[in-house]
């Protein structure tokens, strides 16, 4: 009998089992395997404490992630198997699936999603968890956890935020409001002929390359010095006040590097001045930045504090989406203190301050913005204008906006005259192609320089590195953990014991997700910060390691018992 | 000869169509599950950002007052502006529609012209050997999909051979002044050949068999056989008399495959990462970018609509026998 993909990945997370623990009732093979588990069985059990009904657990297309697909098949198959319940896979197209996140109809929702962002972990800690959180679609509500959210917000000594984020990350994990299945690795392929192999280094933990773009120098056949990359997508939107310059990549990558913020990270992940020349936090509601006299736009004229005021101070004014959970939320005013100088007020104190929202937000030119409001009288709505060839983005980062095909390439040219980070190479080309294997062959062609994404399959990107002397490949853990994510809000998953031992056979499968599935390309763990970013991971959240034998033995604990058919049943 | 009452009401009846499709695509896109801030980044938005993004676009308001909005600005040639893009859908249409046609019509002249060429000659040397080949060659490459035979080509002449590019309209860093130099270049001819070859391959079909088949019909006709009598050469028999009124149904075929070609074809564009407007309707769908969706689908019905009435108007000219009310004399 041929065995299915799922039957022998299922085997595998089946010997990650303690023995003594389970017995193998039949044999394995098609859809016929059963298990039976050491579980405590009761009859005449009465039917309202029956668990009927079924769970759904949302995923994304196979199409979308192959991968993704095939961890959750065992996680429906393997979950549902032991705790007894009717569990059952419900794929759709992401549009479709984020809308049911956002209003909350969803019992399981598994994604991959960034530990941080701009280097801090506010996005997971208040962001997710929070009672109020601005992403908490779940329903997740603690007090003591909120609490600790909230100092965690406002605590501007490090070491002392530190702690605060290692008891968040303790407390999701005893509360279990999301199951991890693995840490993700990035992997990133070159054509060493159109790039330095040396000069290229992928940052994981900013997921793709685009942040180390001054390393990169061209390659021997590359007499153009110009370099295209791909992009999950092509670009759609450079305007920065629009939500969408500061979501996806396909316009966040092109949006970073045409404009400069106060800071930006090394790729050793450390905070480095930019704009800023220096940033005092003279207490916990007052920021002083120093501006840099250096940097120009790309029309010639100097950025100025002028430009920084207009920024932040039109953000205020119009309230843009995007910038509403970082700028126009904490930031009560903005002043001019210095001749290079500007104070910044916020309603209460707020860390994130000065590393997501100084990393985010980009310093615009004035002149060129109040001119654009002013012919296409969108003073009140900055995010509705248009860009394009003619009408270009003007900005003072490393590259400058050269042409825009819509759907087909963005083009961007190198901007030798800045101040910090001046390009080796000419142009930066992003061009998408609508599927990984011509993405594979572009990239063996010398289209492509890198790959600064890759949806395909591991296997398939690694083999065709090693077949090939003129590809090279580089494998980083980047800031994304692939984790489930629980609606707590019904029962039995408003029940912690029910959420601890759903993670306690996911984390039986994880060896399995890593090594089989993910081709060795990524990592075991049990916290929502991936320990690629070392300073804010705490590796000692629970992971209730044991397999089926922990989770029966918590649900047991928790006064849930089976029937002789293996169907749960709810405590009395 | 043109009847005024009889166009008049074919205009009319155009227009009540569209009305139809424009309301049906109206309300049929709000169907559709998920909503449009789903695009707008990885994973759902923020609560409050998402509600504010609902509001920027107008989608707070109640059903029917965003319907008389939509119809009041399209009156006015008003197709709004995309979700997605933040552009005006007619411009972000303009740019890619083009796109699509140079594919498109390349390859449906391509395909008609030798359609009506082979299907001709197959019809007249019917029953021979090399019409039996031929015929197989034909229905292989009718029933073989079209997405398949792109896929074949491109493994074949990009991947392996390296002759043609992986995808795209042309090269990576080529930009272009003007439609001029965007559409008549060596480089776009390049990128152009395995897509038209995949589709022509497979168009090709169409106009053949129903020349064929046509044909088989009129070379029986007494007309035919007079001109053999004056001694004719076989070549201005076949394509001079017969072909002539064999071509009718080739016309309607032909007009409506323009009318569609708007659409373009979704998978070839997908398998070369070409840039039309076909898959731009189905990922503005997908992303329910309603807008967009509702301006591509209205332009493809609109051609439809037209080039079916087109036909009409056209056949009155190559058969004086049907009269423009619709009615053979």
């Amino acid at each position: 009998m041929t065995e299915s993909r799922r039957s022998i990945l299922k085997k595998m997370g089946a010997t990650g089992v303690s023995l003594g623990t389970v017995s193998i009732a039949g044999c394995f093979g098609g859809e016929q395997e059963t298990e039976e588990y050491d579980r405590p069985v009761e009859e005449d059990l009465p039917e309202e404490r029956r668990i009927e009904r079924t769970f759904e657990h949302m995923a994304y297309t196979e199409e979308y992630s192959p991968n993704r697909y095939a961890t959750n098949e065992l996680v429906v198959e393997t979950v549902g198997d032991v705790l007894g319940i009717d569990y059952e896979m419900d794929i759709g197209e992401a549009s479709v699936l984020d809308d049911r996140e956002a209003e909350g109809d969803f019992d399981f929702f598994t994604y991959t999603w960034e530990s941080e962002q701009g280097g801090d972990p506010d996005n997971v800690i208040t962001f997710r968890y929070h009672s109020d959180g601005q992403r908490n679609f779940g329903g997740y509500s603690n007090e003591e956890y909120d609490e600790i959210a909230e100092q965690s917000r406002q605590e501007y000594d490090e070491d002392a935020r530190q702690e605060l984020i290692y008891e968040a990350q303790e407390l999701i994990g005893e509360l279990r409001w999301e199951s991890q299945y693995l840490y993700n690795e990035g992997l990133y392929g070159y054509n060493t002929d159109v790039v330095d192999e040396d000069s290229v280094i992928v940052d994981g933990r900013l997921r793709g390359t685009w942040v180390t773009w001054t390393e990169i120098e061209p390659g021997p056949e590359n007499d153009d010095g110009m370099v295209a990359t791909n992009n999950w997508d092509a670009t759609n939107q450079l305007n920065p006040f629009d939500q969408m310059t500061i979501g996806p990549a396909r316009n966040v990558t092109p949006t970073l590097l045409m404009h400069d913020t106060f800071i930006r990270y090394t790729e050793e992940y450390e905070q480095v001045n930019w704009i800023a020349e220096d940033i005092e936090t003279v207490d916990d509601t007052t920021i002083v930045v120093e501006i840099s006299d250096e940097f120009e736009f790309h029309d010639g004229e100097p950025l100025t504090v002028e430009d920084v005021l207009w920024t932040y101070e039109t953000i205020l004014e119009t309230e843009p989406a995007a910038y509403l959970t970082s700028v126009t939320d904490p930031l009560e005013s903005i002043e001019q203190t210095g001749d290079n100088e500007v104070t910044f007020h916020l309603e209460e104190p707020y860390v994130p301050f000065t590393t997501l929202t100084f990393w985010q937000t980009p310093i615009l030119p004035a002149h060129y913005w109040e001119e654009i409001l002013d012919e296409t009288d969108n003073h009140d709505t900055p995010w509705e204008v248009s860009f394009g060839d003619d009408r270009p983005i003007v900005g003072s980062g490393p590259f400058e906006y050269e042409s825009w095909d819509q759907g087909e390439q963005f083009i961007q040219t190198a901007n030798h005259d800045h101040p910090i980070a001046p390009p080796n190479i000419e142009t930066r080309v992003q061009r998408p192609l609508s599927s990984s294997a011509a993405e594979l062959e572009a990239l063996e062609q010398g289209e492509y320089g890198y790959l600064d994404y890759w949806f395909g399959n591991n296997e398939e990107l690694a083999d065709r590195i090693e077949d090939e002397p003129h590809l090279g490949m580089s494998a980083e853990l980047d800031n994304m953990r692939e984790a489930t994510w629980m609606n707590v809000e019904e029962p039995p998953l408003d029940d912690v014991p029910f959420r601890q031992a759903y993670h306690a056979v996911v984390a039986d499968l994880q060896p399995v997700f890593v090594e089989e599935i993910y081709d060795g390309y990524g990592e075991t763990g049990h916290s929502p910060i991936t320990p690629m970013i070392e300073f804010w991971h705490n590796p000692d959240v629970p992971g209730f390691e044991g397999g089926p034998e922990t989770a029966i033995e918590i649900l047991a604990d928790a006064g849930y018992v089976w029937d002789e058919d293996g169907n749960l049943y709810a405590p009395e | 000869m043109l009847n005024r009452k009889y166009l008049l009401q074919r205009l009319a009846l155009m227009g009540i169509s569209l009305f139809i499709v424009v309301t049906l695509l109206f309300f049929l896109f709000r169907q559709i599950p998920g909503g449009p801030t789903a695009m707008m980044a990885p994973g759902a938005l923020p609560e409050d950002v998402r509600q504010q993004v609902i509001e920027e676009h107008g989608l707070n308001e109640p059903l029917w007052r965003q319907y008389v909005l939509f119809m009041t600005n399209l009156v006015q040639g008003d197709l709004g502006y995309s979700f997605y893009y933040g552009q005006p859908v007619s411009s972000m249409i303009a740019s890619r529609v083009v796109n699509t046609l140079a594919l498109m019509i390349s390859a449906i002249l391509i395909s008609y012209t030798l359609g009506i060429y082979l299907g001709a000659h197959l019809g007249w040397i019917r029953g021979t050997t090399l019409e039996r080949v031929e015929m197989v060659i034909v229905l292989i490459a009718r029933s073989t999909p079209v997405f398949f035979m792109g896929l074949f080509l491109l493994y074949i002449f990009s991947f392996q051979l390296g002759w043609f590019p992986v995808g795209g309209m042309r090269s990576v860093g080529a930009s272009a002044d003007g439609a001029f130099q965007t559409f008549f270049s060596i480089d776009f001819f390049h990128h152009l050949v395995l897509p038209v070859v995949s589709l022509s391959l497979f168009y090709t079909g169409l106009p053949l068999l129903l020349m064929r088949n046509n044909m088989l019909e009129v070379i029986t006709e007494e007309y035919i056989e007079t001109a053999q009598a004056k001694g004719l050469s076989r070549r201005r028999i076949v394509f001079v008399h017969a072909a002539r009124n064999a071509i009718l149904p080739v016309v309607t075929a032909f007009a409506v495959a323009i009318g569609f070609s708007i659409g373009g074809q979704v998978l070839i564009e997908t398998v070369f990462s070409w840039p039309g407007l076909g898959r731009e309707m189905v990922d503005s769908a997908t992303r329910n970018d309603y807008p967009m969706a509702q301006g591509t689908f209205l332009l493809l019905a609109t051609l439809v609509i037209t080039m079916n009435f087109v036909a009409d108007i056209l056949y009155t000219y190559l058969d004086p026998r049907v009269s423009v009310d619709g009615e053979s004399e």
